[in-house]
């Protein structure tokens, strides 16, 4: 069978379907007034400490909850229930990033009424997270210092979809000759003029900062807006 | 490996446009992926071929176009080309450039069919 080849022009994004569920997860959560925050690092670089840290810290005063997203056991689920706040996994099997469908699925039976702030935890992975929209309105990408300071000429594409990096590990800072101002160069080489925080989950520094980050999105986000 | 999901999905747009089409012989499958799209192609290439054996375009081409990485240049006052991602600087004027306006495309552009 031959016939005249001839070109049919379709010109859609390839992940429309992700897309879609995406804006639709991003509509709703507008809707109750919960602001989504995702974390996205390589494995180790500290995602469940700081989340932990930031959940003990915030459990007073605002309604969260977290899904926490893992390829194979509930170790990080349960550090994070483990502060009482909702936390429920996400099962990705041998899928190496969230999809928004994931989310959609997750969340579909609560009341984000009940809800101020929701964390989501993906799986540890620089790569392929940075492919997906998970209807969040803030993404996080952690650099832990032990990772070296030119993760972000590596991975550009993680670092274009995240709003923030968060350099975790600082205590450990000087221990792995961690270069913090060449880690700054290497990001603004990358993305210019992006927000740039430090922590140490574990001691506390830079704590404030990256809690005040959040209230302050918080707030935004409950604003009323004006019809 | 999320090239195997975008494999998938890539596939799944191109069978719904040729149901569309009605009875055709899909002779390549043509997208469009920008530096930033996150996407490894030779990684995607293999994917596709893996995942198109069970699907009713087994045997189309996948054809990848690059797409252009291009950023809004405050000193141009336009568009312009950006020397890497590594180097977001106007390929133009060598400032700092801005917001991205070209370069996270992950489409699919089209299909040659006969």
């Amino acid at each position: 069978m031959s016939g005249t080849p001839r070109l049919v022009e379709v010109r859609q994004r390839v992940l429309k379907e992700n897309d879609l569920v995406a804006r639709e997860l991003r509509d709703g959560f507008g809707r109750a007034g919960v602001l989504a925050v995702s974390l996205v690092s390589s494995p180790g670089a500290g995602k469940t400490t700081l989340l932990q840290k930031t959940l003990l810290r915030l459990r007073e005063h605002c309604r969260m909850a977290v899904l926490v997203g893992d390829l194979a056991t509930d170790n990080d689920a349960r550090r994070l229930a483990s502060t009482g706040v909702r936390t429920q996994q996400i099962t990705t099997g041998t899928v190496c990033h969230l999809e928004a469908e994931m989310i959609r699925s997750a969340i579909r039976d609560w009341n984000l009424r009940e809800l101020d702030l929701l964390f989501i935890e993906n799986v540890g992975n620089l790569v392929c997270p940075a492919s997906f929209d998970l209807g969040e309105s803030l993404r996080a990408v952690l650099l832990s210092v032990t990772e070296g300071e030119d993760k972000p000429l590596k991975y550009p594409p993680i670092f274009h979809t995240a709003d923030v990096t968060v350099l975790t590990k600082l205590d450990l800072a000087e221990a792995a000759g961690f270069d913090r101002a060449l880690a700054e160069r290497n990001l603004a080489a990358v993305r210019p003029g992006m927000q740039v925080l430090g922590v140490s989950a574990r001691t506390g520094q830079g704590m404030d900062e990256w809690i005040g980050l959040l209230t302050s999105q918080l707030h935004a986000c409950r604003r009323p807006r004006t019809p | 490996m999320h090239e195997f999901s975008i494999a998938m999905s890539l596939l799944e747009a191109a069978e719904a446009e040729t149901r569309r089409l009605g009875a055709v012989q899909v002779r390549a499958v043509i997208v469009r992926i920008g530096p930033l799209a996150g996407v490894d192609v030779q990684a995607l290439r293999t994917a596709f071929r893996f995942a198109q054996t069970t699907s009713p375009l087994s045997g189309a081409e996948l054809a990848i176009e690059d797409a252009p990485l291009s950023a809004f240049c405050p000193r141009c006052g336009k568009s312009q080309p950006v020397r890497s991602v590594q180097e977001w600087i106007c390929g133009q004027c060598g400032d700092v450039a801005g917001e991205l306006a070209t370069g996270r495309e992950l489409d699919l552009i089209g299909l040659e069919v006969e």
